[in-house]
């Protein structure tokens, strides 16, 4: 079912997300690397339009992994993670231009470009399994 | 893999890149919105830098490409080196757009980002098709 599977990895990808961007973990260096505040906005509606957003992009790149191992014809746990992997080495060349024109630290690179290669590998492999 | 195809991409999005990011189109506007003061230049060592790994990045940008491209049995020709540089525009998009929403960049820093990703990766999609 590939909507089903689309829907997953991108749950998925979220709930990565939350963890890797909590204070646990690499919050606070994010925030203090990307010059971003600390504040929450307590608005639901912005939180939900926030959410909805951040999910429907994941969704799009689950697709387009979806779509690569369609053509690759090939299905499973290995080949999903493989696709997955190789596009989040795509996603952080694209966050590396992003950092070093930005003048941003490696810090920074690092942070982000490992959630991307991380998360993509598990969709890819959400994606390759069901 | 395609050595020359990947080399000749990456030149060529590298080439595109002092276009689009040039005053002819984008720079100014991507200064503002990226809150860069671009008069303030960085010596020639962290320029060089800069430069030498954005076009590291761009071959492996490049080759990952590539390999979605000799991985393909649907179909070959300029048509699906295009298709295959959409399909890696959207995930450099998807990317950027999460990033954005985070630091809450505005759409317009998007846009211009994002479009050179996509156009970019179009280019070399088709330019890895033909060699």
């Amino acid at each position: 079912m590939q909507i089903l599977a689309v829907v997953l990895a991108a749950v998925a990808g979220f709930i990565l997300g939350g963890f890797w961007y909590s204070p646990f973990l690499f919050g606070h260096v994010w925030a203090r690397e990307s010059g971003t505040p600390e504040t929450h906005n307590p608005d639901p509606k912005a939180q939900i339009r926030f959410s909805a957003t951040l999910l429907a992009l994941l969704a799009l790149a689950a697709l387009v992994l979806e779509q690569v191992l369609h053509w690759r014809g090939a299905n499973g746990a290995a080949e999903g993670l493989t696709v997955g992997a190789v596009g989040g080495v795509l996603a952080a060349a694209v966050v590396g231009m992003d950092t070093l024109f930005e003048r941003k630290r490696s810090v920074l690179f690092l942070i982000n470009a490992g959630y991307y290669l991380i998360a993509f590998g598990v969709m890819g492999l959400i994606v390759g399994v069901l | 893999m395609h050595y020359l195809g990947i080399f000749l991409a990456a030149l060529a999005m590298f080439a595109l890149g002092a276009v689009w990011f040039s005053p002819l189109m984008f720079v100014n506007a991507w200064a503002r919105e990226a809150g860069i003061d671009v008069s303030k230049k960085p010596d020639g060592k962290t320029m060089g830098r800069q430069f030498g790994m954005t076009f590291v990045l761009l071959l492996v940008s490049a080759a990952v490409l590539d390999c979605f491209i000799t991985n393909w049995s649907a179909g070959e020709g300029l048509l699906h080196g295009l298709w295959v540089g959409v399909m890696g525009g959207i995930i450099a998009a998807t990317t950027t757009g999460i990033n954005y929403v985070f630091e809450q960049k505005s759409k317009t820093l998007f846009f211009i980002n994002a479009g050179y990703d996509l156009v970019g990766f179009c280019i070399m999609g088709m330019i890895l098709s033909l060699l």
